[in-house]
């Protein structure tokens, strides 16, 4: 019994040493971020190489925000991840509101739609959608990253309707019998009760449309309307041997992600959990 | 004359509803079902750089692939990729979920501090990377190797080499996510089963074997699609990194598309390419929603 004991206790210390050892493991390459973008070139290719710079300097920050299009992609960024966010909150409750307190012909094979969605990957779309908006000349521009990527997310239509189902009809009654009407309903009373799981929709829009790659790598071609991620591809190959400048420009690029997700781990967490994001 | 009010009261809601989702319908057959349609279209078709005006040409798209020695290769390196990244970060994600579920303290700690790769974009992740993997000693990577004996690598400029760093990029990035899952299939085990088993004398193994497993089956079997269904779409460390190389050991089936398309124009031959991709992905996302109903 007390060597059972002991055995216990000596796993429990290894499974503490493991997830300790995970941890630096997981977080050394953002301490290293950090620690080069502070570095002078020649610190940072030193062998051995330090892990406190020793002279600290700032150079590399000015350098990136004076030189580069630094700004103007994260300006771009803004646009398409703010709209995308604002839009997609309002058709997504609307679409949701329906699909969950309406009974219409089509809403099944509507609803079909939606899930159909939801299993169709962006690659799949790329070629085709890539033709369409040349067609509609939105080609090279911020309006092809907003309009048919996630404006009316599928996964957001869902999302809102799984929450909606759960709100009490007898509340929408009341509010009907004091003469409210469909719309009013969803502007007065839905949408306000909607805010938690709306607020975590957005966040999670906000990551999926900050970090999107593939898309503006096609459509977009002139600097000054990328985005910070195709922006800071661009960038890493202009200062391709020069690690200071570089990781400076990673560290400016990935600070709202991390910065959001920082102050509101516990809704992404659970979010997370709630359905297979980020498809 | 009541019943005529009550019908219209409720055709009015139909409309209603009907209204509501009239956008997100346009929406969807514009941007999603339309395109979809167009894809496959396109992969009957001859439509490239030198042919601007489709030309319909049968199978002969698919054919063509069947030989194509860049295709098998992007096909043959995809899977290579993906069969690893799946015993890795299932393997791990899976362990480390246990054990962070048992340890009291520090257990938000562990959960913050595994997701934050997750959260970060992966052109920021892969260029970090790409830094602790820099050949010579300069490299974090290498500096470490050196206190093992082991002569510095030049990662990702080696053939043999590229693909697994790559593979070793994507596992640290995806643990976190696959660990709050397995959390979350654990914590929706009842406690009574493993206090019951404990009673009836089971060591620690035999309960991860005989309750944790088959409780976990549904959570396996969602991790491990989406695992797949994401290693197969595998493009932005390719792109930034390797660009495919060395001698195109990296080139994945995205990677192969994206450079049909969007450099050589060859429109209709990369659609059959999204089209194999897609069916591929398709039929991952249905047996993902059969084994979950």
């Amino acid at each position: 019994m007390r060597q059972r004991k002991f055995l216990k206790f000596i796993l429990g210390r290894l499974k503490d040493v493991i997830l300790l050892l995970g941890a630096v493991i997981m977080i050394l390459p953002f301490f290293w971020v950090i620690s080069t973008s502070f570095k002078t070139q020649k610190e940072a290719i030193a062998v051995p190489p330090t892990f406190i710079p020793e002279n600290p300097i700032l150079s590399n920050f000015t350098q990136v925000l004076g030189e580069s299009f630094i700004l103007r992609y994260f300006l771009n960024s803004i646009i398409v991840s703010g709209t995308v966010v604002i839009v997609a909150l309002f058709f997504c409750s609307l679409t949701g509101y329906a699909l969950a307190k309406f009974d219409f012909p089509g809403s099944k094979l509507f609803f079909l739609m939606v899930l159909g969605k939801l299993m169709i990957p962006v690659e799949a779309l790329i070629i085709p959608l890539y033709l369409l908006i040349l067609k509609l000349g939105w080609s090279d521009n911020l309006i092809a990253l907003i309009v048919p990527t996630e404006m009316i997310s599928a996964f957001g239509i869902f999302m809102m309707r799984q929450f909606i189902t759960n709100f009490p009809d007898s509340i929408i009654e009341s509010a009907r019998l004091d003469g409210c009407g469909d719309f009013g309903i969803f502007w007065k009373i839905i949408l306000p009760n909607m805010k938690p799981a709306m607020f975590t929709l957005g966040i999670l829009l906000f990551v999926w449309s900050w970090s999107m790659f593939l898309w503006p790598l096609i459509v977009i071609d002139s600097p000054e309307k990328m985005t910070i991620q195709i922006g800071l591809e661009r960038f890493s190959n202009q200062y391709f041997t020069q690690y200071g400048p570089k990781m400076a420009g990673v560290l400016l690029s990935l600070l709202p992600v991390l910065i959001v997700f920082l102050i509101f781990q516990r809704r992404v967490l659970e979010s997370v959990t709630l359905s297979g994001l980020k498809e | 004359m009541k019943k005529i009010k009550l019908n219209t009261l409720e055709n009015r809601h139909k409309i209603n509803g009907m209204i509501m989702i009239l956008p997100a319908f346009i929406y969807f057959i514009v941007f999603v079902y339309y395109p979809v349609a167009h894809l496959f279209k396109l992969s009957f078709f001859k439509y490239d750089f030198f042919k601007p005006h489709p030309e319909f040409i049968g199978l002969q798209n698919y054919i063509k692939l069947m030989t194509d020695a860049d295709f098998l290769n992007g096909l043959g390196n995809t899977a290579y990729f993906a069969l690893f990244m799946i015993i890795f970060s299932v393997g791990i994600s899976f362990f480390l979920a246990i054990m962070i579920d048992k340890s009291k303290v520090l257990n938000n700690f562990y959960k913050i501090v595994y997701f934050m790769p997750y959260i970060t974009p992966m052109v920021a992740v892969v260029l970090i990377w790409g830094w602790l993997f820099q050949p010579g000693e300069a490299g974090l990577i290498n500096y470490f190797l050196s206190f093992f004996g082991i002569a510095p690598q030049s990662w990702l400029y080696n053939t043999r080499l590229a693909m697994p760093s790559l593979i070793v990029i994507c596992v640290w990035q995806g643990l976190g996510y696959r660990t709050i899952i397995f959390i979350a299939g654990l914590k929706a085990i009842p406690q009574q089963y493993y206090e019951a088993a404990g009673i009836d004398g089971a060591n620690a193994w035999q309960k991860i074997k005989y309750i944790t497993f088959p409780c976990l089956k549904p959570v396996f079997q969602f991790v491990l699609i989406i695992t797949t269904m994401e290693a197969f779409k595998i493009f932005i460390p390719m792109y930034v990194l390797t660009q495919g190389g060395p001698v195109g050991t990296t080139k994945t089936m995205v990677y192969n598309i994206y450079k049909q398309a969007f450099q050589f124009q060859k429109w209709g031959y990369a659609a059959v390419q999204v089209v194999v991709l897609f069916i591929l992905l398709l039929s991952l996302a249905l047996l993902q929603r059969r084994l979950t109903k």
